[in-house]
C-alpha cells in the first residue's frame, strides 16, 4: 500500500517535471517567428531608444521572433503607456516603461491616464539611476552645506511641475526645511544644464549618469547623490548621498523614503496587464540573461549606465508600496509648491 | 591654430574617413529627398551603423549626413511643392511658381548652389566663432532668448503681402495655435479637447505637408491643370541659377550670416530660419512685389540660410555640450560612446577633431550639391508628368512622409486638415508662412516670457543685450515705412501691391468660420486656470477683433454694386455645385485613404488609393491604375521599410489576427 502511495506520488512528480518542461519549452515555441512589438516611450535616437533597441537585438536571437522597436514619443510617455496597457497579454506587445513618470502621472490624475500603474505586467526593471543635485563650478554654491545654510532662497530650474526632479526637490525642500526657489519653464534638460552653466539658476537636479559628461567636463559640479548608494564615478564617489544623516522635520524622512522608491521604479520593460505568469516569468528570464551578457554589460558601461536588475514580482510589490502608502505630506508640498508657480 | 586645421584637413581627405564621409552625403541626400523625413530621422537610423567606425569616420558619416538633408529637401520643395523637412518649406514660396513657369531647372541650380555656398559659410563661421562663442552664449539669459523670438515674429511683417488685415490674423492664429497642447508649467491641458494627440501640440511636419504638399495638390486639381509645368524644363537654365547665386553674393552671405548666428542660439528652434531668411530677402530686394510669384532671391535667401544653419546649430554643441538642434542631441550621444569630451576641453586639446568637423560639413556640401545635380536633372522631368499621375503619387509620398516623423497615424489626419485648411489660405490670399512663424516661434517665445516674469519681473526689459535686440526688432518693424518714405522723397515710384482679388462667398464664409473659431478658443481661454490663459487670452481676444474685422470686410465686398453674374457664377460654383468640385472630391478619397490605412494598413490602403483615384477620379485606365498602385506599394516597401526602416503600420483588421 505504502509502495503503491510512493509509486503514484513519484508518477505525480516526474508528469509534473515534464509538463513543467513541456509547458516551458512550449513557452519558447510561441514566440519563434512571431513578431514583438518593443515600444519605445520617446523619440529614436535618445536615451530610452538606445536602451530598447540594446535590449531588443538579443532578444530576437534568444526568442527566434523578429523585434520591432516602435517609438511613440507623445504626451510624456502616456501614450505609450495607455496603449501597451490596451494590447493583448499574449507576450508580443512589450515596453519600456518611465516608471517614475507614470507613478507621478498617475498620482496627479493627469487627464488621459488610462492605465492602472500597478496592474501592469512587470517582466523586470533594467537600471534605476541615482540622481544629483549640481551646480556650476567656481559659483556661489560650493556644497550641500551652502544651500541648507543659505541666507537666502537657493534657485533651482526645472521644466515643469509633473517633472520628478520638481517633484524631488519639492520633497527635498519640505523634509529638510531647505530655503529654495523652485523656477520651472525650462524645457529639456539641456536647457536647464545652460541655465545652471550661466549662473540664471543656482542650481538643479536631474539623472546622475545623463549629467555626468558635463560634471566631468568640468561644466558643472556635483553637490550631492539622492540615492541609495554613490555611483562609481570619481567625481560622485565621496559626495554627502541623500537621505542621510541630516536633521529632518516631523515626517520628513517617510517623505525621503518614498521618494527613494518612486526613484527605484525608475526604467522597467512591462507588457499589458493580464499576461500569464509563466509567459511574464519567461520573458524575465529572458531579459535577466540579456543583462548578464558581457558584450551589452560592456556596451552599456561605454554609454554610462548601470544595470540594476530588479525582478518583475520584486518591481510589483515595490509599484504596489509606493500607492499604498505615499505620504500626505510629500502630495500636500507638492502642491504648495505648484502653486507658487507665477505665470 | 594652423597646426589643428592642417591636421583635420589630412585627416578628412584620407581613408576611409573620406570613403564614409562620400558615403554619408548619399544617404544623406537620399533622405532629404523624402518628404518628412529631415535630419533627426537621418541620425537616428544612420547611430547604429556609425557606432561599430572608428571615431574619425563614425563623426565624419554623421555630419556629412545631416548637412545634406536640405539641399535635396529643397528639390521636392521646388518641384512639387512639398518640403523635404520644415526647413526647405520656405523655399516653396517662389521655388514652385518657377518650376510652373518652366524654369525649375533655373530654381534648382540656385538651391545647388546657395545650399553648397550657404554650407560652406556656416563651416567657416563656425572655425571663427567656436573659441568666442561659449562666453557669448553664457552671458545670455531669458530675456535675451525672449527678444530673439520677438524678432523672429517681428519679420512677419516682412513675409506678409496684400492685405495687412489677413497678415495679422494668420499671425495670431499661429501664435494661438502655438499654445495648444500640456503645458508643462502646471499641467493645464490647452485646447486639447481631451484628445492625448494634442497633448504635445501641433507637430510641424505634418502641419507643413499639409499647408503646402496636399493643400498644393488640390490646388493643381482644382485649376484642371495637365501637369505642374506644360513648358519643357531646359537643363540650360541651371547653369542660369548658378549665375544668379553669385549675381546676389551678398544676398547669400547676409542670409548665410543669419543663418549661423540663429542657429547658434539653442533653444529659438531651427525651422523658422528659412523663412526669416525669405522675409529678410524680400524686404532687402528691389522688387519685393515679385516674391510669391517667382522671384530666384525667395530661392536663393532661405537655402544660404537653412544650410549655413548647420555651422551654427555645431557652435553651441561642440562648445558648450548644449545641442544647437535636436539632432545634434544624437551626435552628443554618439560623441558620449567614442570618449569624445566637448568643451573649452576639446579647443585645447582636440583641435583636429574640431576642424574635421568643419571640413566635414564644406566636403557634405560639396558632395551633396554633387548628388543634387544628377537628381534634380531626373526630378524635373516629373513637373512634366500629367497630373492624374504625379497628385496621388505626390499625395502618398505626403502622406508618408508625415507618418514617418512619429509613426502616428495622426499626423496624417492633422496632414489632411492642414491641407485643406491650406488650400482655402492659398484660395483667399491668407499667408501661410506668416501662420508658420507664429506657430513655431509663439510656444518658444511664451516659455521665455514666462521664465523672464518669474526670475527678473519687469526687470528684464532693462538687461543690456536685450535691449540690443528690441532694437533691431524695432529696425526691422520701422524699416519698410522708412524705405517707402525715403523712395518717395527721392521721387522714386513705389510699386504698391496689385489689389487681391477674391471669391466674394468664399470670403464670407471663411471669414465666418474665423469668427466662430475665435470665439469658441476666446470662450475656452476664459475657462482656463488663471496664468496658463494668459497667451491664449490675449491672442484669442485680439484675433476676435481681427476676425469681426475680417467679416465686415467681407459683407462689404458682396454688397452692391457688384456684377450679378459674378456672383451667380460663385454661388453655383461654390454651393450648389459644391460635391461637385474637384478638390472636394480630392478630400473625399484623401479620407478615405486614411480611412484605409486605419483599417488595412499603409501599404495596401497605398496600393487601393492610387488605382481608385487614377482609375475612378482622374478616369485613367484600369491598366494604368494597377501598374501605378504595384509601383507605389513597391517603392514604399523597398524604400522605406526594406532600406530607411521606416515603422509600417498594418491597420487594425489586421491587428485581429
Amino acid at each position: 500500500m505504502k509502495t503503491k502511495k510512493l509509486l503514484a506520488l513519484l508518477l505525480i512528480f516526474l508528469t509534473g517535471l515534464f509538463m513543467g518542461t513541456n509547458v516551458s519549452a512550449s513557452e519558447a515555441d510561441f514566440f519563434k517567428g512571431k513578431t514583438i512589438t518593443f515600444v519605445c516611450p520617446h523619440p529614436p535616437g535618445g536615451g530610452y531608444d538606445r536602451i530598447v533597441r540594446s535590449l531588443a537585438l538579443p532578444f530576437q536571437e534568444m526568442l527566434g521572433a523578429q523585434v520591432i522597436v516602435k517609438n511613440i514619443p507623445a504626451a510624456v510617455g502616456i501614450r505609450a503607456a495607455n496603449m501597451v496597457y490596451k494590447a493583448k497579454p499574449d507576450g508580443l506587445t512589450i515596453a519600456l516603461l518611465p516608471g517614475t513618470a507614470l507613478i507621478l502621472g498617475a498620482i496627479e490624475k493627469l487627464e488621459g491616464v488610462a492605465y492602472d500603474f500597478p496592474k501592469y505586467s512587470f517582466i523586470g526593471r533594467v537600471t534605476a539611476e541615482p540622481k544629483v543635485i549640481f551646480t556650476k563650478p567656481k559659483g556661489k554654491i560650493n556644497n550641500l552645506d551652502d544651500i541648507m545654510n543659505s541666507s537666502q532662497p537657493v534657485t533651482f530650474g526645472f521644466q515643469g511641475s509633473s517633472d520628478d526632479a520638481f517633484v524631488f526637490m519639492t520633497g527635498i525642500k519640505y523634509a529638510m526645511n531647505i530655503p529654495m526657489e523652485l523656477v520651472v519653464g525650462y524645457r529639456g534638460t539641456s536647457a536647464i544644464e545652460l541655465a545652471v552653466m550661466s549662473g540664471e539658476v543656482d542650481a538643479s537636479f536631474g539623472a546622475a549618469g545623463s549629467r555626468y559628461p558635463k560634471i566631468h567636463a568640468g561644466d558643472l559640479k556635483a553637490l550631492a547623490i539622492f540615492g541609495t548608494e554613490n555611483p562609481p564615478e570619481p567625481e560622485y564617489r565621496n559626495l554627502p548621498i541623500l537621505p542621510g544623516k541630516y536633521k529632518y522635520v516631523p515626517g520628513g524622512e517617510e517623505v525621503m523614503q518614498a521618494m527613494l522608491d518612486i526613484n527605484e521604479t525608475h526604467r522597467v520593460v512591462a507588457g499589458p496587464r493580464g499576461m500569464s505568469e509563466k509567459r511574464r516569468q519567461f520573458l524575465e528570464d529572458m531579459l535577466y540573461k540579456t543583462l548578464n551578457d558581457p558584450k551589452l554589460k560592456k556596451q552599456w558601461e561605454k554609454e554610462g549606465r548601470v544595470i540594476k536588475f530588479l525582478s518583475g514580482k520584486d518591481y510589483a510589490k515595490l509599484a504596489q508600496g509606493i500607492f499604498g502608502k505615499l505620504p500626505q505630506a510629500l502630495l500636500d508640498a507638492w502642491q504648495t509648491e505648484k502653486k507658487k508657480i507665477k505665470y | 591654430m594652423f597646426e589643428g586645421l592642417s591636421s583635420g584637413f589630412l585627416l578628412s581627405i584620407s581613408w576611409p574617413v573620406i570613403f564614409y564621409l562620400f558615403i554619408g552625403a548619399a544617404i544623406g541626400s537620399v533622405i532629404g529627398f523624402i518628404p518628412g523625413l529631415g535630419g533627426l530621422f537621418a541620425l537616428s537610423i544612420l547611430l547604429p551603423f556609425a557606432y561599430p567606425m572608428d571615431m574619425h569616420s563614425g563623426v565624419v558619416f554623421l555630419l556629412a549626413a545631416h548637412a545634406v538633408i536640405n539641399t535635396t529637401g529643397s528639390i521636392t520643395s521646388i518641384l512639387f511643392a512639398t518640403p523635404g523637412s520644415a526647413g526647405t518649406a520656405a523655399t516653396i514660396l517662389d521655388g514652385y511658381p518657377l518650376a510652373q513657369k518652366g524654369q525649375a531647372g533655373r530654381a534648382l541650380g540656385a538651391n545647388i548652389a546657395a545650399s553648397a555656398l550657404g554650407g560652406i559659410f556656416g563651416a567657416v563661421v563656425l572655425i571663427v566663432m567656436i573659441p568666442i562663442i561659449r562666453p557669448i552664449v553664457l552671458s545670455m539669459r531669458s530675456s535675451d532668448f525672449f527678444m530673439l523670438t520677438i524678432f523672429g515674429i517681428a519679420m512677419i511683417s516682412t513675409l506678409s503681402s496684400g492685405s495687412t488685415l489677413k497678415a495679422g490674423i494668420m499671425g495670431v492664429i499661429g501664435l494661438l495655435l502655438s499654445t495648444v497642447g500640456l503645458e508643462l508649467t502646471r499641467g493645464v491641458q490647452r485646447y486639447t479637447f481631451n484628445i492625448l494627440y494634442l497633448w504635445d501640440g501641433i507637430k510641424l511636419v505634418p502641419c507643413v505637408i499639409g499647408l503646402f504638399a496636399i493643400a498644393e495638390m488640390m490646388d493643381l486639381t482644382a485649376k484642371g491643370a495637365p501637369a505642374i509645368s506644360e513648358k519643357v524644363q531646359k537643363i540650360d537654365n541651371f547653369l542660369e541659377g548658378f549665375k544668379d547665386v553669385f549675381r546676389h553674393w551678398w544676398l547669400v552671405l547676409r542670409c548665410g550670416a543669419l543663418g549661423s548666428l540663429l542657429g547658434a542660439v539653442p533653444g529659438l528652434g531651427g525651422d523658422s530660419i528659412n523663412f526669416i531668411a525669405y522675409g529678410h530677402a524680400r524686404q532687402t530686394s528691389k522688387h519685393p512685389e515679385e516674391f510669391g510669384k517667382g522671384a530666384i532671391e525667395g530661392v536663393i535667401g532661405p537655402e544660404s540660410a537653412n544650410n549655413a544653419k548647420e555651422g551654427g546649430i555645431l557652435l553651441p554643441t561642440l562648445a558648450l555640450g548644449i545641442p544647437g538642434a535636436a539632432s545634434m542631441a544624437i551626435l552628443l550621444g554618439a560623441f558620449e560612446v567614442w570618449g569624445i569630451v566637448v568643451g573649452p576641453s576639446m579647443l585645447k586639446q582636440n583641435l583636429s577633431l574640431v576642424f574635421l568637423m568643419v571640413f566635414a560639413i564644406v566636403w557634405g556640401n560639396i558632395f551633396g550639391a554633387g548628388f543634387c545635380f544628377p537628381l534634380s536633372v531626373y526630378a524635373v522631368r516629373l513637373t512634366n508628368l500629367r497630373t492624374s499621375l504625379l497628385v496621388p503619387g505626390i499625395l502618398v509620398f505626403a502622406v508618408i512622409g508625415a507618418f514617418a516623423s512619429a509613426n502616428d497615424i495622426g499626423d496624417i489626419v492633422m496632414a489632411l486638415i492642414f491641407g485643406i485648411i491650406g488650400f482655402f489660405m492659398k484660395k483667399l490670399h491668407y499667408q501661410r508662412p506668416v501662420f508658420l512663424i507664429g506657430l513655431v516661434l509663439g510656444g518658444i517665445s511664451e516659455r521665455y516670457l514666462n521664465l523672464s516674469m518669474r526670475l527678473y519681473s519687469y526687470n528684464f526689459l532693462l538687461r543690456p543685450l536685450t535691449i540690443l535686440i528690441m532694437i533691431v526688432v524695432v529696425i526691422v518693424l520701422v524699416l519698410p515705412f522708412l524705405q517707402k518714405m525715403i523712395k518717395k522723397k527721392k521721387g522714386v515710384a513705389v510699386k504698391e501691391e496689385a489689389p487681391e482679388t477674391s471669391h466674394v462667398i468664399s470670403e464670407k464664409i471663411f471669414a465666418t468660420v474665423l469668427l466662430v473659431f475665435f470665439a469658441v478658443f476666446f470662450y475656452m481661454a476664459i475657462e482656463m486656470p488663471a496664468g496658463a490663459n494668459r497667451i491664449p487670452f490675449l491672442m484669442s481676444g485680439v484675433g476676435l477683433l481681427f476676425a469681426v474685422a475680417g467679416f465686415v470686410k467681407a459683407i462689404k465686398l458682396s454688397l452692391p454694386p457688384r456684377k450679378n453674374n459674378e456672383a451667380d457664377y460663385e454661388r453655383d460654383h461654390f454651393i450648389v455645385g459644391f460635391v461637385r468640385l474637384p478638390e472636394v472630391n480630392l478630400v473625399f478619397w484623401l479620407v478615405v485613404f486614411i480611412a484605409m490605412i486605419y483599417f488595412i494598413g499603409l501599404a495596401l490602403a497605398i496600393a487601393m488609393f492610387l488605382f481608385l483615384v487614377i482609375c475612378f477620379f482622374f478616369n485613367e485606365s484600369f491598366k494604368l491604375g494597377i501598374g501605378a498602385a504595384l509601383v507605389g506599394v513597391l517603392l514604399y516597401y523597398l524604400l522605406f521599410v526594406k532600406l530607411l526602416g521606416v515603422q509600417t503600420f498594418d491597420g487594425i483588421l489586421f491587428s485581429l489576427f
